[in-house]
């Protein structure tokens, strides 16, 4: 196996895709490794091999996402699926896990595109069998055409709450209700970034359709949707059973097999972390993302950050950013003059600028809502360890206000999944319980391996060779 | 692939599909070609795939992206295989993550 590229890029979403594009239409060498076993990421995940029924309950917005992956695919890019990278260096070596091997990668130049994440929020129950995110319930529907026969709860605030519910919709899925949990004092908030918005009336019709659409469609099937929903819970022994909720001060309760959770998107930082870029707060959206150029310049000469990974704008931004970081790598490396570079990213850039109009207004509408950290000292923050949110404020209190000091102490975020599905949280309570400015708390960090390796597979790595054959 | 212990329903898999046999927990059952394990046992018995290291409960997928592993299960003799992310193949045998004592 050839192991030394040009550029490895790591992702097969769309800026994955669209950048790994422009560098083998430049003539360079590229590899993209990808966790799944089909290109498209999350957003147009399975969509080389998605039923047509599939594609038509999706709409043109998954569809036309098979555009950048022919482009890829005929390219000739070098494609790495179900292949997991578990440490990077700015040295550009990349580690990764396939079929239970490991081995090394090495590029001039390392693109991270991991994409993003549904913000993981801790609720009383969260850990039954049954609740899953909606990103979640999307992507196993595009997996697989997979549909809940049973009764279902869909709970959350953001576009991706109403997409699923369009889709659950008309899939005639047994919905028992539909509730948003966006605070309505943010809709006066985000009313003042209006103004950038209108200019995409195209995209902001086209989410207002969509929730009418469903606000139609629920009433029609009497479906309850209710607004301004905080304290939810799933409730059941071995799974979900039931989910209570508040809006106001009366408590709803609903019959649910399963829940599906949204409370927004965020960028997937870990491999960026243990990598080393420098990471930005973002005080409206309440999350880090890495410091990066337009074009997707770190910290680091030889790594660059491109798509959702580096601030979630969405799949089409996810494009154009790739391509950008795309360009601006085959300038490095003497592939396009910099008149070429400017006639060639121009476009793009204007099409990124366009796409992001409508953001402000859409990061404002759908802020974390500010009680959303607002955690019960008994509900379990961190999954893998079952650690609660009052045992994690005990050392908030005593003045531990790093998560990777807590994690030392009682383990919290050093289980399977790394704190990737607590350290927003342990943030939040350390930001609640200690009164700093959240830009001055430390970030969560993440040690390699990344994904759980064996010590066998460890031991056996064809790392440092460099096989032409 | 009708199965009465799944929460979940196969909505536009026709009997002419191609399907694979895994072996999940000792029983057979037949899936479509092409899917993940999660979706595999989603759709035949969601019941759970591993229990949590600390207390022992009942777990099953959350986000279905790859980041929460509590999809984890073994395959094939394997542990720590992330379901959503590994395609099912004919003759699999996949059992739930048991807590290491």
């Amino acid at each position: 196996m050839k192991t030394k590229y040009d550029a490895i890029v790591v992702g097969a979403g769309p800026a994955g895709l669209a950048c790994s594009a422009e560098l083998t239409a430049k003539g360079l060498d590229v590899a993209l490794v990808d966790e799944q076993s089909s290109p498209g990421g999350q957003i147009y995940r399975n969509i080389t091999r998605a039923t047509v029924n599939r594609h038509n309950i999706l709409g043109s917005d998954y569809s036309e996402g098979l555009q950048v992956v022919k482009e890829f695919t005929e390219g000739g890019g070098t494609y790495l699926p179900r292949t997991r990278v578990w440490q990077a260096e700015a040295t550009g070596d990349v580690y990764f896990s396939r079929d239970g091997y490991s081995g090394a990668l090495h590029g001039e130049y390392i693109v991270l595109t991991t994409g993003a994440m549904e913000r993981p929020v801790p609720f009383p129950g969260w850990t039954l069998p049954g609740v899953m995110t909606c990103g979640g319930m999307s992507n196993l529907f595009k997996d697989s055409g997979l549909v809940p026969k049973q009764p279902v709860v869909i709970c959350g605030s953001g576009p991706l709450v109403w997409l699923v519910a369009e889709h659950l919709l008309a899939l005639d899925a047994p919905i028992t209700a539909i509730l948003d949990t966006t605070p309505i004092s943010q809709i006066t908030a985000a009313m003042k970034h209006v103004g950038g918005a209108l200019k995409r009336f195209d995209y902001m019709m086209k989410g207002i359709k969509m929730i009418a659409g469903v606000e139609a469609k629920a009433r029609k099937k009497k479906v309850p949707l209710h607004r301004n929903i905080s304290h939810l819970e799933a409730i059941g022994t071995d799974r979900v059973e039931r989910v209570s909720c508040k809006k106001g001060a009366r408590t709803l309760s609903f019959e649910a097999s399963t829940l599906l959770v949204s409370e927004g998107i965020i960028p997937n930082t870990s491999l960026l972390r243990q990598v080393g870029v420098k990471h930005t707060w973002n005080p409206v959206q309440r999350f880090w993302h890495p410091d990066v150029t337009l074009e997707g310049r770190t910290n680091l000469d030889s790594v660059f950050v491109a798509g959702d990974g580096s601030f979630v704008h969405g799949a089409k931004s996810a494009e154009y950013k790739g391509r950008l970081t795309g360009l601006t790598i085959a300038r490095e490396l003497h592939r396009l003059s910099d008149q070429q570079f400017a006639e060639q990213s121009a476009p793009v850039k204007e099409k990124l600028k366009r796409e992001l109009l409508p953001r402000p207004f859409i990061d404002a509408l759908y802020a974390p809502a500010k009680k959303l950290y607002a955690l019960a000292d008994d509900t379990i923050v961190c999954r893998c360890e079952s650690i609660t949110a009052g045992r994690i404020r005990e050392f908030i209190a005593e003045g531990y206000v790093d998560h990777n000091e807590i994690k030392a102490i009682i383990r919290c975020g050093m289980g399977p999944c790394q704190g990737r599905m607590c350290s927003s949280a342990v943030f939040e309570l350390i930001a609640e319980g200690s009164g700093l400015a959240p830009e001055t708390i430390r970030q969560h960090r993440l040690r390699p391996p990344i994904k759980p390796v064996s010590l066998q597979e460890l031991a056996n790595a064809k790392v440092g060779e460099n096989d032409e054959s | 692939m009708v199965n009465q212990n799944s929460r979940f329903s196969w909505s536009d898999t026709g009997a002419a599909d191609k399907t694979v046999n895994v072996i999940f927990e000792g029983q057979n059952c037949t899936v479509p070609e092409g899917v993940t394990v999660a979706a595999a046992l989603l759709g035949h018995d969601d019941n759970h795939f591993c229990h949590s290291a600390a207390q022992g409960d009942k777990r099953a997928p959350y986000c279905l992206m790859g980041v929460c592993f509590e999809c984890l299960v073994e395959i094939d003799g394997l542990k720590n295989r992330q379901a959503c992310l590994e395609p099912v193949y004919e003759g699999m045998n996949v059992k739930r993550q048991q807590v290491e004592g």
